[in-house]
């Protein structure tokens, strides 16, 4: 008797039964690609509504002041008030 | 791209009963191997095709994983009461030689009971033995040596001369 005989494969029934029971495991079982595309889809989707809910909470750009004219006394010229204007310069 | 299911079917035909004898051996639990033979072929269909040509060893090298994994935290609790022999077991032997053979195999070490599991009963070459163990053929050939004398070994001191 040798080690092969303690440990018996499986008989063709068996292996049939096995094969069954696998089929049956493998198709309540998403496949592979599919699962990578869900994840894909999942990546896409969140990107998407990060995006979308930045663009809608996001500052949009202020509306520039108009120059306020101050009513003076007849004979005076207006007086013009004017919003201040920020320039960036290099600072020299 | 998925599995050709014929072409899966044929690999499953020609492993599965491989695989099984394997994992009987490994474990000492032939329900526990009927499992993990069934792990390895889910995990081999969820490659895909790309997997085919080295399918084979691909194969042992999962099992085998799943195994030891399972020999680490499962140990050998109740191996003993769920092994139960199958339909299948040639009446050529007595139910007491089968059973000693076992416990003398399930004596060795992992390390050892692999090599000499994919030599006898999977009748893998050293060389591919050597790939799915992920050792050099020299220390399968070594290891090999080392597990056939302690089974000698133990059997000469349980059982005697007695064949």
């Amino acid at each position: 008797m040798n080690v092969k005989d303690a440990f018996p494969r499986p008989t063709g029934e068996q292996t049939e039964s096995a094969l069954r029971a696998f089929a049956l495991r493998t198709s309540a079982r998403p496949g592979p690609w599919s699962a990578g595309i869900w994840k894909a889809a999942a990546v896409i989707a969140g990107l998407t509504a990060a995006y979308a809910a930045g663009f809608a909470t996001g500052r949009s750009r202020p509306h520039e002041l108009q120059p306020v004219i101050v009513p003076t006394t007849p004979g005076e010229a207006p007086m013009v008030v004017r919003p201040p204007v920020l320039v960036a310069e290099p600072r020299s | 791209m998925s599995w050709d299911p014929q072409a899966f079917e044929q690999c499953f035909w020609e492993r599965y009963p491989e695989l099984v004898q394997f994992l009987h051996g490994l474990t000492g639990d032939r329900a526990a191997g009927e499992d993990m033979a069934q792990e390895a072929f889910a995990r081999l269909w969820a490659r895909g095709p790309r997997a085919r040509p080295g399918a084979d060893y691909w194969l042992f090298k999962v099992a085998r994983n799943v195994a030891l994994d399972w020999l680490k935290t499962e140990g050998r609790r109740n191996h003993r009461e769920r092994s139960e022999p199958t339909a299948a077991d040639p009446p050529r032997f007595t139910e007491d030689e089968i059973e000693r053979v076992r416990a003398v195999v399930q004596e060795l070490s992992p390390r050892d009971r692999e090599v000499l599991l994919l030599r006898e009963c999977s009748e893998l070459s050293y060389a591919e033995i050597a790939e799915v163990v992920g050792r050099s053929v020299d220390a399968v050939k070594q290891d090999l040596f080392r597990a056939r004398e302690r089974l000698r070994q133990s059997w000469t001191e349980r059982f005697g001369g007695e064949r």
